[in-house]
């Protein structure tokens, strides 16, 4: 069994393993009820989603030193699972917001600088597509996941510097040692899971290459 | 029903990630199926 196939298997039970335990083993929280158990997947998502954004950035940086393909191939992978995963982290916080807060959305500065960040990415992707040249479209998309990377610290930081709707960050550390567990292992899940659909991403990023390079008449 | 143990929101939020992650992969799947190369007869 390839890297690949294991690391799908393994994506699979761990979420699988994951929501069950959020969903029907771990007790509610005493003050916000059942919905709280959207937390164990809104945050893990979250911070996945900024690490992809991280991971883009260092290849993009490698892309730019080195002018090799493979990283501008590894970083527009991450930047759609972390577009994926900033979406649903938008959604899942909505989803949390509406019977806690009382409304859907807020423009409280974490949601408006990670709507931003979302705006950012979803940018990359479309600048992507502006041009056919290879090395053109990478050396663009490098520069977007350089200078967009800046936005992960302010979304981070801007529950410090603006103290607003938005809690400060949820941790083990700021939890009761069995929701902190929970938090952990569905951290571990999604981080799995990540990491199983940037690789499939990559490799067929790859194939598009390659077909793109050999030009249309080879195409199947 | 309070709104805080409404099953609503849970099944929402647990359904859309899921169905999105999915969808993703499939999509991704798909795309890489369109890439195999046919060896054709000589192949």
């Amino acid at each position: 069994m390839n890297t690949q196939r294991v690391l799908g298997w393994l994506s699979l039970a761990l979420i699988g393993i994951g929501a069950v335990v959020a969903l029907f083993i771990v007790p509610a929280d005493g003050t916000q009820g059942e919905v709280q158990r959207l937390l164990y997947i809104h945050v893990p998502i979250a911070v996945i989603s900024e690490i992809a954004f991280f991971i883009v950035f260092l290849m993009s940086t490698l892309y730019l030193v080195q002018r090799k393909q493979k990283w501008d191939l590894v970083a527009v992978s991450a930047v759609e699972v972390g577009v994926l995963g900033t979406a649903l982290t938008l959604i899942l916080g909505s989803l949390w917001a509406r019977p806690t807060w009382g409304i859907w959305w807020d423009w409280d500065p974490r949601l408006t600088t990670t709507a931003i960040l979302l705006v950012i990415y979803a940018g990359y992707l479309i600048v992507r597509s502006m041009t056919d040249d290879p090395d053109q479209r990478a050396r663009w998309a490098a520069v977007i996941g350089i200078i967009g990377f800046v936005q992960v610290p302010i979304v981070y930081l801007s529950v410090f510097w603006w103290r607003s709707l938005h809690q400060p960050p949820s941790s083990p550390r700021s939890m009761a040692s069995q929701f902190g567990m929970v938090l952990m292992l569905n951290f571990a899940a999604w981080a799995v899971g990540f990491a199983y659909l940037v690789l499939r991403r990559y490799r067929l990023a790859r194939l598009e290459l390659a077909a793109e390079l050999t030009g249309p008449e080879e195409l199947p | 029903m309070n709104d805080l143990n409404n099953p609503f929101f849970l099944i929402a939020g647990y359904g859309i990630t899921f169905v999105a992650v999915l969808a993703y992969l499939l999509r991704v799947r798909v795309r890489e199926r369109e890439f195999r190369v046919d060896p054709g007869p000589e192949g």
